[in-house]
């Protein structure tokens, strides 16, 4: 593939210009449709099966994984419960065991203007016993909401893709465990905002 | 247990994406396991989409040429720099951009006769 060429964006809803680089493929090759894509000048190879993954559990685990979401959730209002929970399966900070990426939005949702996302969820990092091994972020204005985990750089622990979804506008982004802290943190690549 | 969903085609993208950045620059190898994520591929990840065959990646500007942008003004004139280097005749060579998905890429135009040697030696990529 080569870049063929750049295009850039405007309008009232970018704080200022976005400039794309537009890339087509070449010997063939064939790139799905997709969302959310990662490039670099010299990614790893990937190992099998090489794809990324989006496993839920499922029963005992994920009603566990309900209670754990909700205890410590800083929601302020009363009558609210969890309207949307997300779980994936990955390896984020250990490869010996199963780790999970929860996302909650608790709700109802603000009644006044439909699609608003309510104010109060949370997304965290849980070890396999369902202690809380990283918090990626609660209550603040997008909501990170996991689609699927993959090994991008090839050391055996996943990086997190995500929606970064507002009530008016929205971005993708890849969280990535943040090295040498002695409390677990992760920090975020995300695209450009669209919205209001 | 767990439920298997579908499964995005993010890698499939990607490694077509590592063909095309490598031919842009050419390295000596691959990263290897173990490495510093934050120190060897973060400062060189873009992210971008593909629609219909093809990629569309953001870029920045190159801190090499505009180093030391710190503040939303000092990125302001930067990118004003770059506009006027690189859309010298603009907007009498602009077309409109295809309407893409996700919304996020719409309104957007091509200069056609944009500074392509230019832009390539200041952009990030």
């Amino acid at each position: 593939m080569k870049v063929t060429g750049y295009q850039v964006v405007v309008s009232e809803s970018h704080p200022s210009e976005l400039l794309l680089a537009i890339s087509t493929p070449e010997n063939g090759s064939v790139v799905p449709d997709t969302d959310l894509l990662v490039a670099a000048p010299r990614l790893p190879r990937c190992k099998a099966p090489c794809t990324n993954s989006a496993v839920a559990p499922t029963g005992p685990t994920l009603e566990r994984i309900r209670k754990v979401v909700w205890r410590g959730a800083k929601v302020k209002e009363t009558g609210h419960r969890i309207e949307e929970l997300v779980s994936l399966r990955g390896h984020f900070t250990r490869r010996d065991q199963s780790q999970y990426v929860v996302y909650a939005r608790f709700g109802p949702d603000p009644l006044p203007y439909p699609g608003y996302r309510s104010d109060y969820w949370r997304t965290l990092i849980l070890n396999s016993d369902l202690s809380i091994v990283a918090v990626l972020g609660q209550n603040d204005y997008d909501h990170v909401v996991p689609t699927s985990v993959g090994d991008v750089d090839g050391d055996g622990l996943d990086e997190i893709w995500a929606g970064l979804l507002g009530s008016e506008g929205d971005s993708f982004g890849l969280f990535y465990r943040r090295p040498g802290n002695r409390r677990e943190s992760f920090d975020v690549i995300k695209t450009a905002y669209f919205g209001l | 247990m767990g439920s298997r969903t579908a499964v995005p085609a993010f890698i499939v993208s990607l490694l077509s994406l590592v063909l095309a950045i490598d031919t842009l620059s050419p390295g000596d190898g691959h990263t290897d396991a173990g490495q510093d994520f934050n120190q060897t591929l973060v400062p060189k990840l873009v992210l971008g989409v593909a629609r219909d065959g093809t990629v569309y990646l953001e870029i920045g500007l190159s801190k090499t040429h505009f180093p030391d942008l710190r503040t939303r003004d000092d990125r302001s004139a930067a990118w004003a720099t770059f506009f006027r280097r690189a859309l010298k005749d603009y907007p009498g060579d602009a077309i409109a951009a295809p309407d893409l998905e996700p919304s996020r890429y719409r309104y957007g135009y091509i200069a056609t006769r944009a500074d392509l040697t230019y832009i390539a030696s200041v952009v990030d990529l």
